[in-house]
């Protein structure tokens, strides 16, 4: 069995290139994408197991592009990491499996990564 | 800046749009400039939906032919605009061209363009209008993009209901100056010529008319007197109209106003014929139910010359009101000629007619309802005045629909008659007496007050005399009581008279109450030019209670603005601090998180490859100076205040300001105090930014004076080797700031109020800055606070200018 892989899509390219190094670390495969046109053709050719989504970016949000990939895929698990907290009891609403707020401490994100792929209870 | 931040920033704007006093037309067009400057359309425009005739007028644009603004107009059932507002439906189309339900109009550009957004303006669920926005380039509208015009939709309405009611009540209030100020007049002119052309001027002016005519009884027919304005119709209108025919014939039939915006209906009036007006308010000139004349106002002037819109019903109330005086004042001028006829009368009826004006001119300057009643009872019973023993005053209460005691006046006794009599002075001033004068002291009427203050009888016949009286419309003379159809031996008793009059008080239909006299003392026989005079009194004082009335209603609409105001204003606040943290916490959460997060690394491999130290390194450098850069541009401000400079008449926006809070300080019992120099000149500031400190401290010394007080406004100009510029206090005296929170007072949400932001002074303080300003406060000697404000005069192309013209553009990437 090969590795798992995981999309990340985030607008900064700092962000992605710190996601990059922790998820190498975990063991995963990674594919990075920096807006939606990116990410909806990645999604496409790699058929990612996981995907990171950052909220704010230019032109497509986090959110429309969800609704997008949920249009026509509705299995394939989606955490949403963003600065803001406001939106966090609303992840389930828009069909993703588990809202990070963006730190420096990436624990919580893993924890969920882990959940998720794995089966881990946190 | 992505979306997000982008979409505060469009609602934050179209907030201030909303809330500031430039004329509507003008606001729509700004708000256009918003739209397309932010979601990128190539053209933007708004319509809205002309109810008279059901048709979509452009109310602004920008993309689209200018030139068409307020002249074409499109049939709702035509067109993608006309779906829209048709069926309160947003239409998103990426080809417009391809859809059934687009057909272009001519003349206005739109062939260019291929995609189209419209978003309808929705107020109390029905589409008043729309936004359309269109682009060159083909292009997919995305759910955001829609919700967003929705949003500035939802917007729009709110600009367009705040200006609405802004303008009706700024029209409603100078109307109201000049019913008072036209009743002024009228109580003093001897001549019906005179009067009659004052009437037609007026009533132009006060509902924006093109041309006005009156028309006075004469036994069954109406001659037409006085005329104003544009030349309305031929010699045939200068014919006497017989009361019931036509349009004018019947207002006088009917004794009702009426509006009639489509008068072509009346084809055959003899009025709409010569005239052919396109709109027409018609009022009876109405003394009690008495018609002495008909007044009718044609086509209202819209914004255009040329233009007609259709009137309003407030229109109708106003110049009802007007028309209440005027007939009181002709009726008043044709008792007047014939009573010279009567020389023996003569002076006992100047007398009374000096009477009426006094009243007339109380009416307008007695602050309270009480006052003003007691005083009319005075004018009835007193000597001096129309002689009556006792008058009794009953008002209708429209809650319960009874007829109810509100005031009794006169001795209750002979022997307290004789004594009041015997000690009454020669008084030369009867109003000025009567007003100075306290009955109490005097023990009168304090038996007969309580007792008409237990009277209440339902308005239908089983309630006796006082509501028929009222019912039937007509005054009572009633020599013997016990043979009265309608008065029952318990009424007799009660109030202790079996001679007595009643006289209803009628303003426009409306009922109001009436009053009860009698002579019980001297027995002296009630005569019939006595009961003429009542009733002409008792106009008087109905008209007293309908002004309070009407002024109290358009008081509530006007203060219904001030809370819209103060609500605008205070959502700016929240929303300026929303905007600010939400950017804050997104543009300081990503570089953090990689700064963290990639030292973590570092920390926890001490064998890293340097190639990777490296690339770490420098995304931590470029992430720190990212922050610096941040911090730096909220230091500067450049963020929280944006200033659009002009030169400004810093006096003038004061006065502004103060006429929006009259009613209310006046409310709080606080003076305001104005000492605006003439020399501080005009000065290069941002209006809309300025009003916003001014307003702040005022609402701060108001609330700083819960008691009432005095407030002070002064400018000054300050000019010496150092300084030019203007110096602006607020003073009040209130409360004063103990000095252990002096230091605080201008941080963010420092308040000691329960529903403060504290962000008042906060705000006020950056936007002085911004102007180069300076505030500062000190206690007031004796208590209270003064604020004072520097700002410097600068020209064209100074520091500041430069400075700011760079930070807009900054903002607006
Ligand atoms: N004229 C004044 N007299 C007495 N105290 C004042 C006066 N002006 C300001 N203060 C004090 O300064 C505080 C801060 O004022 P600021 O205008 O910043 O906020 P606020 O008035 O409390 O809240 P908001 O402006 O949102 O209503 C007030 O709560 C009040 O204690
Ligand atoms: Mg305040």
């Amino acid at each position: 069995m090969g590795k798992k892989c995981i999309l990340v899509v985030d607008d900064e390219e700092n962000i992605r290139f710190l996601y990059n190094e922790e998820l190498h670390d975990m063991g995963f495969s990674v594919e990075l994408a920096k807006n939606a046109a990116e990410a909806e053709e990645k999604l496409r050719d790699k058929k990612p197991d996981l995907i990171i989504l950052d909220i704010k970016m230019p032109d497509v949000d986090g959110i429309e592009l969800l609704n997008r990939i949920r249009s026509n895929d509705t299995t394939t698990p989606i955490i949403i990491s963003s600065a803001y907290n406001d939106y966090k009891q609303d992840f389930n609403v828009w069909g993703a499996e588990a809202y990070v707020v963006k730190s420096s401490d990436l624990t919580e994100l893993k924890g969920e990564i882990k959940r998720i792929l794995w089966g881990d209870n946190p | 800046m992505s979306s997000d931040i982008i979409d505060v920033e469009i609602l934050r704007e179209i907030g201030r749009i909303a809330n500031s006093d430039i004329h509507i037309d003008e606001r729509l067009k700004v708000i256009i400039s918003v739209i397309i400057e932010k979601t990128g359309a190539d053209a933007s425009s708004i319509l809205l939906l002309d109810q008279h005739d059901n048709n979509l007028i452009f109310k602004a644009t920008q993309g689209l032919n200018p030139d068409l603004i307020n002249k074409i107009r499109i049939p709702v059932d035509k067109g993608i605009v006309g779906y829209v507002v048709r069926n309160k439906e947003i239409v998103a189309l990426s080809v417009a061209a391809d859809d059934p339900r687009f057909e272009p109009v001519p003349g206005i550009g739109e062939e260019r363009f291929k995609s189209v957004l419209a978003v309808p303006i929705l107020h109390k669920g029905l589409a008043i209008g729309l936004i359309y926005n269109q682009t060159v380039a083909e292009k997919t509208y995305t759910k955001r993009e829609i919700e967003l015009l929705e949003v500035i939709a939802e917007q729009v309405t709110g600009v367009i209901r705040n200006s609405q009611l802004y303008e009706k009540t700024c029209q409603h209030l100078s109307s109201l100056l000049s019913l008072n100020y036209f009743n002024e007049r009228v109580n003093s002119s001897t001549n019906t010529g005179d009067l009659l052309n004052d009437l037609a001027g007026e009533s132009l002016k006060m509902v924006k008319g093109d041309a006005s005519v009156v028309w006075i009884v004469a036994e069954d027919k109406l001659v037409p007197m006085a005329h104003a304005g544009g030349d309305i119709g031929g010699p045939v209108i200068y014919e006497p109209i017989k009361i019931g025919e036509g349009l004018i014939g019947k207002v006088a039939e009917e004794r009702k106003g009426l509006i009639v915006n489509s008068p072509d209906v009346w084809g055959e009036d003899m009025f709409v014929r010569a005239a052919s007006p396109k709109a027409v308010i018609v009022v009876p000139l109405l003394v009690g139910k008495k018609v002495v004349g008909v007044l009718a106002v044609a086509d209202k002037v819209g914004a255009e010359r040329g233009d007609y819109i259709g009137f309003e019903p407030e229109e109708l109330e106003i110049l009802s009101s007007l028309s209440v005086y005027a007939a009181m004042a002709i009726n008043r001028l044709d008792i007047y000629k014939k009573l010279e006829r009567v020389s023996a009368e003569r002076e006992k009826k100047i007398k009374e007619l000096a009477i009426l004006h006094e009243i007339g001119v109380a009416i307008q300057t007695v602050p309270d309802f009480n006052t003003l009643i007691r005083l009319i009872l005075g004018c009835i019973t007193v000597g001096d005045g129309l002689g009556f023993n006792r008058a009794m005053l009953f008002l209708v209460n429209d809650e319960t629909n009874m007829l109810e005691g509100t005031m009794g006046l006169g001795p209750d006794s002979m022997d307290e008659a004789v004594d009041i009599w015997r000690s009454m002075p020669k008084i030369d001033n009867l109003v000025k007496w009567l007003l100075t004068h306290d009955y109490k002291d005097q023990g009168t009427g304090t038996h007969l007050n309580n007792l008409v203050k237990n009277i209440r009888v339902p308005i239908d016949s089983s309630g006796g005399i006082l509501p028929m009286t009222l019912i039937k419309g007509k005054s009572f003379n009633v020599p013997d009581a016990s043979q009265h159809p309608y008065i029952d031996r318990d009424f007799i008793e009660k109030i202790g008279t079996n001679s007595f009059a009643v006289v209803p008080i009628i303003v426009r239909e409306q009922h109001i109450g009436v009053i009860l006299v009698d002579n019980c003392y001297t027995e002296k026989e009630i005569t019939e030019g006595d009961i003429e005079y009542l009733v002409h009194f008792t106009s008087y004082i109905g008209l007293a209670i309908h002004n309070r009335r009407l002024f109290k209603k358009l008081r509530e609409s006007h203060n219904d603005i001030l809370v819209i105001q103060n609500k605008l204003l205070r959502s700016e606040k929240l929303s300026a601090l929303g905007e600010l943290t939400a950017e804050l916490v997104h543009e300081l959460k990503n570089p953090l998180m990689v700064i963290g997060g990639l030292t973590r690394r570092i920390i926890s491999n001490p064998n890293i490859d340097p190639d990777k130290y490296d690339r770490y390194n420098r995304a931590i450098q470029d992430e720190v100076s990212r922050i610096e850069k941040l911090l730096k541009e909220i230091q500067t401000n450049s963020r929280l205040v944006t200033t659009e400079l002009a030169e400004t008449d810093i006096n003038m926006l004061i006065e502004d300001i103060i006429f929006f809070y009259e009613h209310t300080s006046r409310d709080r019992m606080v003076d305001i105090v104005k000492e605006l120099s003439n020399d501080v000149g005009r000065c290069l500031i941002d209006a809309d930014r300025f009003k916003q400190v001014i307003i702040n401290l005022v609402h701060n010394s108001m609330d700083a004076m819960p008691g009432g007080g005095t407030l002070t406004i002064k400018t000054e100009p300050v000019k010496d080797d150092y300084n030019n510029g203007i110096m602006l206090t607020v003073m009040d005296t209130g409360t004063g700031i103990p000095p252990n929170v002096i230091d605080r007072i201008f941080d963010p949400f420092f308040t000691t109020k329960d529903d403060g932001t504290g962000l008042g002074l906060a705000m006020s303080k950056k936007i002085v800055e911004a102007h180069g300003g300076t505030i500062d406060y000190r206690g007031r000697p004796g208590g209270g606070a003064i604020f004072t404000i520097y700002i410097p005069k600068v020209g064209e192309g100074s520091m500041l200018v430069q400075a700011n013209i760079s930070s807009k553009k900054v903002r607006h990437h």
